[in-house]
């Protein structure tokens, strides 16, 4: 029975293409093909959900935005006219304009790395980041025989810190000791202070292969094959796919892209330096629609108390009436 | 002797919610949920403890978009009408759970919408910013502003839409509050470096911001988060206190997950028989929270296991628990006193709606926590700018950047769930200013069209819409709101550039986005 008709396919079908379902459902004359799984998809195509007036999808205009996310991502959408890519055509003739292609160029301008990112005339972008550094995000057009032309610049963004800073007050009546200020941080509910010392103490703390392919990196120097080879896999993988898909100096892209997220799976990992002082809150406001979504109780509130099944033996006595104002604790 | 001041702050904040177009609107329950469970409790504990003669200051915001809300009439008709039925219904279970385990959680029922009703009705005349304003005007409650529409200032495309939020919502304040506003929620806590003087232009005195905002400010904090800093812009910047923070809201270690207090989750619009309860439910029958909670925490036990809920044992816990927290605090001031040399200011910010809605037994908590206070001379009850008041001289800073969500950034309200949402945002506020150019003088018609994208623009930026894709409850509604809210600016600015306004659909979308009717689209230009 290998042809038999599977629903799980079928619930693969709906999630590719819901229309194909109905098709498939009315050539398939085995009744029990449908199943729970599928009668319920069926009902969820009946609820109307409403999900709002309709929105542009775009608006035809030049533009390009940044935003931090956090000191370790930064992300960027932009959009190009046909129109401004067209201006080439004033400039160059017609085999020169073909050679050029959109790019984003990142330049962390604190210590003056830059990179090129081909991209489309439209669409966002994820950028892992370093912490503490300022970046310069342009969309423009890139030509191996022309260079680089710019068209947009984002406004120039700063990541956080993400730790205590190193500056001490200049107002005497405010300097702090090292010593004093471990026990502020201490008494305020951080972690301790050499955990909190920052991501050059962290780098040190990373493996060998790692540190020196950031030292490599951060003189600017391409990574040896040697060097590439010693790293995590993961890490591998992703720099040397970028190598064959990006632009600028393979160094820079690792530094731009890769070492600053390998830093943060590092942090990450060490639960006293990822949110010591910040422990993760859901606002209340919106119980009401979270309470809709828990798992409701089979057994509901009798109108006469019963035991609930399954329920251990100590749950019976909350039912009895209370006739005391006391108990022991 | 006194070693230090506690600042409570109580943020009291929804998103403006409001369906005219149907007779009843799931979403519009947030708001008569928190006036029930929340703010006519806090009211009714602050009048109390007035009336008694205690002395106490208490910082609360009261967002704009919820001041518009509570004075709608729409609204209020609409809350009165269900206070009404849960009375009913109430007075109903006194019947149903007589001689059983229930019954004293039914009387308490009943007697707490009761008291809600008569105060809403006619003690407030249906009007609670008049109670808020009433103790503000006492000198009990210090009410501070927030952005008009609780908008996320740092994620925003200029400074000139951040200045309409912080604007907007300080003359808001002052239609409902009669006075300016001395300190201001950022909403989310939402700070970058710059924002500050954003604040000093509208005249700010204090904000508050997360505890790393200060510690990872530059230069490091003498006293850390227990004294606030003096921002660039010379507005002072106070922080959250984190173990306090822990004590009352942390899901593991805060209070309200005692055994003894009401659990949330069992509903007697899910607990009772379906044709019992169905004339309370709204008219799509669909079983719903009501309000009417038989159950207690019980422990970390499924659902269907917790045990009644008995009113006495929630109250002599939650005076332990005011007990505790108090007497934890004169341990904390004694000793930040000593380490810092100065009186140290503990901030203690919470969402308003944790105290009633979600740990029901929260506003007696505060009642306790106030009341016991007065038998003790360590901590005084002060808020932020009475500590200006007492210290003037702060340490110069520049805090880090910092949001109270998650992780302590942005990336609650900015990841690969909500980034869709930012180009729309960002392309409504550049074509407003445009507008706001465009037309320096305009009245009649275009007047009109040009206001209502403006209540378009700061509604769609409500960092709620974000923060609920995030955390995944009611999705579709929160998306519906943006999208709806971008579709009729954007139809509003299409119009307003063609010439052609269609004045009855403007008529029909005035009618529904009602918030902020003094704006005046200029702001933005």
């Amino acid at each position: 029975m290998s042809s038999r008709f599977s629903s799980h396919s079928l619930l693969n079908l709906r999630m590719e293409n819901a229309l194909r379902i109905e098709k498939v459902l009315e050539e398939v004359p085995i009744a029990e093909a449908i199943d729970e799984e599928v009668a319920q998809a069926q009902e969820e195509k009946s609820i109307f959900i409403d999900y709002g007036l309709p929105i542009p999808e775009g608006y035809d205009m030049d533009t390009i935005q940044a935003l931090v996310q956090d000191p370790f991502h930064v992300w960027v959408y932009w959009s190009l006219r046909d129109a401004t890519i067209a201006t080439l055509n004033a400039l160059f003739t017609s085999e020169i304009v073909a050679t050029f292609y959109p790019v984003l160029k990142i330049s962390e301008t604190t210590l003056g790395h830059t990179a090129y990112i081909g991209v489309g005339k439209g669409g966002s972008y994820w950028l892992s980041v370093f912490p503490d550094r300022r970046y310069r995000i342009e969309i423009g057009l890139k030509s191996e025989i022309r260079g680089y032309i710019r068209l947009l610049e984002a406004d120039e963004v700063f990541t956080p810190r993400g730790t205590v800073s190193s500056k001490v007050a200049e107002e005497s009546d405010y300097q702090v000791s090292t010593e004093e200020f471990s026990e502020v941080l201490h008494q305020s509910g951080f972690a301790s202070f050499t955990s909190l010392i920052g991501p050059e103490r962290v780098l040190s703390q990373l493996p060998e292969e790692v540190a020196d392919v950031i030292s490599t990196a951060s003189a600017g120097e391409e990574l040896s094959d040697e060097q590439l080879a010693g790293l995590p896999p993961r890490i591998r993988a992703l720099l040397l796919e970028m190598k064959a898909r990006g632009e600028g100096d393979l160094a820079s892209l690792s530094l731009l892209h890769l070492l600053p997220e390998y830093l943060r799976e590092s942090l990450s990992e060490d639960a006293s330096i990822v949110d010591p002082l910040h422990p993760s809150h859901l606002s209340p406001r919106f119980m009401v629609g979270s309470s809709e979504e828990q798992q409701r109780p089979r057994v509901w509130h009798p109108t006469q108390p019963t035991r609930p099944q399954g329920a251990p033996s100590s749950h019976i006595q909350a039912f009895k009436p209370i006739s005391g104002s006391t108990r022991s604790k | 002797m006194e070693q230090g001041y506690l600042s409570l702050i109580l943020h009291a904040h929804l998103p403006f919610v409001r369906h005219p177009e149907y007779p009843e609107y799931l979403e519009e329950d947030w708001l008569y949920e928190a006036i029930s469970e929340t703010y006519i409790p806090l009211l009714f504990a602050f009048e109390n403890l007035v009336n008694s003669g205690v002395d106490f200051r208490i910082t609360m915001t009261i967002t704009p978009s919820l001041s518009e809300m509570l004075v709608d009439p729409l609204l209020q008709s609409r809350y009165s009408a269900r206070i009404a039925k849960l009375v009913e219904l109430s007075e109903k279970e006194l019947e149903r759970t007589e001689g059983t385990a229930f019954e004293s959680a039914a009387r308490m029922h009943y007697d707490h919408f009761s008291m809600a009703q008569s105060l809403f009705e006619n003690k407030y005349d249906r009007n609670l910013i008049k109670g808020f304003k009433q103790l503000q005007d006492r000198g009990v409650l210090e009410i501070i502003t927030c952005g008009a529409t609780h908008g996320f200032l740092p994620l925003m495309s200029s400074r000139k839409v951040q200045q309409v939020q912080i604007e907007v919502g300080c003359d808001n304040y002052a239609k409902h509050f009669g006075c300016w506003p001395k300190g201001i929620w950022l909403p989310e806590c939402a700070y970058r470096p710059g924002i500050d003087q954003l604040l000093a232009d509208a005249g700010i005195k204090y904000f508050i911001i997360d505890s790393h905002g200060i510690m990872f400010g530059e230069p490091r904090p003498k006293r850390g988060i227990y004294a606030p800093v003096i921002t660039p812009s010379g507005v002072a910047a106070f922080a959250r206190d984190i173990e306090t923070s822990e004590q009352v809201w942390s899901a593991d270690i805060g209070y309200p997950g005692h055994p003894d207090y009401r659990e949330f989750y069992r509903d007697v619009g899910w607990d009772a028989d379906y044709e019992y309860i169905k004339p309370y439910l709204h008219s799509d029958g669909v079983r719903r929270n009501l309000g009417l909670k038989y159950y207690r925490v019980t422990g970390k036990v499924a659902l269907d296991h917790k045990e009644a809920y008995i009113p006495e044992w929630a109250s002599n816990i939650c005076k332990e628990h005011a007990g505790h927290f108090l007497s934890s605090r004169q341990g904390q001031m004694r000793y930040l006193n000593q380490v810092l040399g100065r009186k140290p200011i503990v901030i203690s910010p919470y969402d308003a709606e944790l105290f009633g809605h979600w740990w029901y037994e929260g506003p007696m908590f505060l009642n306790n926590l106030i009341h016991f206070s007065q038998f003790q001379d360590e901590v005084r009850f002060i808020t932020p700018s009475d500590y200006l008041q007492i210290y003037s001289d702060n340490q110069s800073q520049t805090p880090s950047s910092s949001t109270w969500g998650a992780e302590g950034y942005n990336r609650v309200w900015i990841n690969g769930g909500t980034d869709w949402i930012y180009p729309h945002q960002h392309m409504a506020e550049r074509r407003m200013i445009e507008l706001a150019k465009s037309y320096p003088n305009a009245d009649g018609l275009l007047r009109r069209a040009l206001n209502q994208a403006a209540r378009e623009l700061l509604l769609a930026q409500s960092s709620d819409w974000a923060f609920i894709i995030t955390t995944g409850t009611m999705v579709p509604y929160a998306i519906k709101r943006f999208k709806d809210h971008i579709h009729r600016f954007t139809r509003i600015y299409e119009e307003i550039k063609g010439y052609r306004i269609d004045e009855a659909w403007l008529a029909d979308v005035e009618s529904k986005d009602t918030i902020f009717q003094e704006i005046d689209y200029r702001i933005y230009s």
